[in-house]
């Protein structure tokens, strides 16, 4: 009988393809963003406004169970799309993101979305080699996401509250739902939208293409 | 829910290191979980039982132990793996 001590983190697989994909996206000069949130939270909306202002330099990558639904959808907006379908999985990981930039044309591409999977628990698990994670929530979900599910607003770096041209038909309280996500994260920036109305949008754009520093992608927390 | 892809990866840690130590036959892997790890203990084992099959670890047991020790999201080691 032999015993072996290893100490191997699960992720760390996962993790080291993730630094990969993240040197090739330095390489070419490219920030990439990981689109999180619930399913029907409004991530394809808000990316289809970010697209109609600069299609040509977004390239995106839709993680969905099943269809191609919203690569039609982005491809609809002018922009370069590679569909990832999970067949049942829950979250992308790093692998298939490294697959999906090889389909892509990177040539004057400045910006990657990754349009994950909805699902508030397991995309929050894996890293894809993004530079920023922005997680979407809507009013109608209630106030109670970031108390339930808190990794993904500790990891978010904005925190998108979308739908809110229909606060008033709710019993959201945006104050609180603030309160919650700083107590997980003191630097999370939350940005009020409502991405069927455009409202709140170039704010989100200003954010994505502004002058913050390409710091290393780690979990601070661990 | 990702319990899948987290016991994909136990099995690929345990068939490496058992290549690398000339084990033929896992018969135990122990899986050290942090507090704070959203993995499901029972579903895990479900998964494993039906990963395993046509791999080293065919007879293997996997043993998941709390570690109150280890805070902060994402901490599931790999901590040994035993067989002949």
């Amino acid at each position: 009988m032999k015993q072996v001590e290893l100490n191997e983190s699960v992720y760390a697989r996962n993790d080291s393809i993730a630094q990969r994909v993240r040197q090739q996206l330095d390489a070419h000069g490219i920030r990439m963003f990981n689109l999180l949130g619930t399913p029907g939270s409004g991530k394809t909306t808000l990316l289809e406004q970010l697209l109609r202002e600069d299609a040509q330099h977004i390239a995106v990558i839709e993680g969905d169970l099943f269809t191609d639904e919203d690569t039609q959808r982005v491809r609809a907006c002018g922009a370069q799309a590679v569909q990832l379908n999970t067949q049942g999985a829950c979250h992308l990981e790093a692998d298939a993101i490294e697959a999906a930039l090889a389909q892509l044309n990177l040539d004057g591409i400045t910006t990657i979305v990754i349009d994950n999977v909805g699902n508030l628990v397991c995309t929050a698990e894996f890293a894809l080699g993004e530079h920023k994670r922005i997680a979407v929530i809507s009013v109608t979900e209630g106030n109670d996401k970031p108390r339930k599910y808190p990794l993904i607003f500790q990891t978010s770096d904005f925190v998108v509250l979308n739908k809110m041209d229909l606060l008033p038909y709710t019993d959201f309280d945006p104050v609180r739902f603030a309160q919650d996500v700083y107590a997980l994260n003191p630097h999370a920036e939350i940005l009020h939208c409502s991405a069927v109305r455009g409202d709140g949008v170039q704010k989100l754009r200003e954010y994505m293409t502004g002058n913050w520093e390409q710091e290393e992608w780690q979990w601070s927390e661990s | 829910m990702h319990e899948g892809a987290v016991c994909r990866e136990i099995l690929l840690i345990a068939e490496r290191a058992a290549r690398q130590n000339d084990i033929r036959d896992i018969t135990g892997i122990t899986l050290a979980v942090g507090t704070q790890s959203c993995v499901n203990p029972a579903q895990l084992q479900f998964f494993f039982e039906i990963a395993k099959q046509n791999t080293r670890a065919e007879h293997a047991v996997l043993t998941i132990e709390p570690d109150d020790t280890i805070t902060g999201p994402r901490q599931e080691f790999v901590r040994a793996i035993e067989g002949d």
